[in-house]
């Protein structure tokens, strides 16, 4: 099953297996754990979350422009 | 799903360079508990202090001015707050909504400052004017802006929200560049100079800046999740944003170790050598006899307006109708 994530701020978009943990999810998204944040349901979620197929996701770049 | 390592609850956060995970409630406090130690350990406020914090509308200023409200009324001094309309397209307009929400949440008197009323143009507006770069202009007014409203506030202190990973990048590009001289200014604080400039002190020297997001997000601090359109990702600072990243998550800790090291031997940087002197247009800091601000707006509209700058920051700041300052730092 098929899970749609929503990145911030660039308004792409992925889709990710059901399962997949946080962590890979933020690399997928050219990110690490250090410049990014997984939102699950609009709450963040630690490294070892797996993603669950009714969970609304959300990946944020934290590191800002300047 | 991971538990906090303090009570057991959901965590929200894995704080790698301390092996342990946070719920929200202990996230929040974590942050709070750093931004508290830091003040302390850099001496960046002293009770009684009137603290001016600007804030655009983005994660980082909206974390300062959640964590110096809260500890405002534990150490005793006073925030007000500061947000420059730019009049950059959308942008702005929703900077503008986040500040006010944020300050009016909690309870800060907030300084609204537009760049239009100030000199007639928009900082596009101007950047095109000048012929410079949007963001160098951008950046000269906001500092002016800044720096003018402390003063007519006799704040004590300017708090940036400059978070550790902003001043680990502009430390390596100044190393970089070998503008050592930058280097000796991105200490946890800068002194005033009396009736010229008021000290910048910056209370999330010490904050990582997943730390500053997570913050602002978890208070429920409203602020804005876009970036200003004239962002450069490809620039020097936000390739060593990446960078240092990748490096932090392989060494946990190497961040922190940098800036404390940094504020530590902050004395050891050769400091600028521009003269102070004030502005013959306005009065404030300036490096020769005419400041960067009066300079920039006398080339675009044929006189300096540092001094109408000065009477529409006097008249806002009356209008705040603020208690007055009995014993300011800055006056002695």
């Amino acid at each position: 099953m098929k899970v749609k994530v929503r990145i911030v701020p660039d308004g792409r978009h992925l889709e990710v297996e059901a399962g997949v943990k946080a962590l890979d999810l933020l690399k997928l998204a050219g990110m690490n754990s250090e410049s990014g944040v997984v939102l699950v349901n609009g709450r963040p979620v630690t490294e070892d979350y797996k993603i669950r197929e009714d969970d609304e996701v959300t990946v944020v770049r934290v590191l800002s422009g300047g | 799903m991971a538990k906090c390592s303090i009570c057991g609850g959901p965590a929200v956060a894995y704080i790698r360079y301390q092996k342990r995970y946070l719920c929200d409630q202990h996230l929040v406090e974590y942050v709070e508990s750093k931004i508290r130690r830091a003040i302390s350990r850099y001496k960046m406020i002293r009770p009684g202090y009137r603290v001016l914090v600007p804030v655009s509308g983005g994660k980082d200023s909206a974390t300062v001015l959640t964590a110096l409200s809260k500890l405002s009324r534990e150490l005793g001094f006073e925030v007000v707050a500061l947000h420059i309309d730019l009049g950059i397209e959308d942008y702005s307009v929703k900077s503008k909504e986040a500040s006010m929400k944020a300050a009016s949440k909690l309870g800060v008197p907030l300084i609204v400052v537009s760049v239009r009323e100030i000199t007639g143009y928009t900082i596009p507006e101007l950047a095109r004017k000048a012929r410079r770069p949007v963001c160098s202009v951008c950046g000269l007014v906001k500092r002016y802006i800044i720096n003018l409203v402390a003063v007519e506030l006799e704040a004590d202190a300017v708090a940036l929200g400059h978070n550790a990973d902003d001043l680990a990048v502009y430390s390596m590009k100044s190393f970089i560049t070998q503008d050592l001289a930058n280097i000796s200014k991105l200490g946890p604080k800068t002194e005033s100079i009396q009736g010229l400039a008021v000290g910048r002190i910056r209370p999330l020297y010490e904050v990582y800046e997943k730390e500053s997001y997570l913050y602002a997000l978890l208070t429920g601090t409203p602020f804005l999740h876009e970036e200003c359109p004239n962002v450069d990702f490809n620039s020097m600072e936000n390739r060593l944003k990446v960078h240092i990243n990748s490096l932090e998550e392989e060494k946990p800790g190497v961040k922190i170790t940098m800036l404390r090291n940094m504020a530590k031997r902050i004395r050891d940087y050769p400091k600028p050598k521009l003269p102070i002197s004030r502005c013959r247009h306005c009065g404030l800091l300036s490096s020769g006899d005419e400041c960067s601000f009066c300079r920039l707006t006398r080339r675009i509209t044929g006189q300096p307006l540092g001094p109408r700058a000065r009477e529409v920051v006097r008249s806002l700041v009356t209008s705040l109708q603020l208690a007055p300052r009995q014993d300011s730092a800055y006056k002695s």
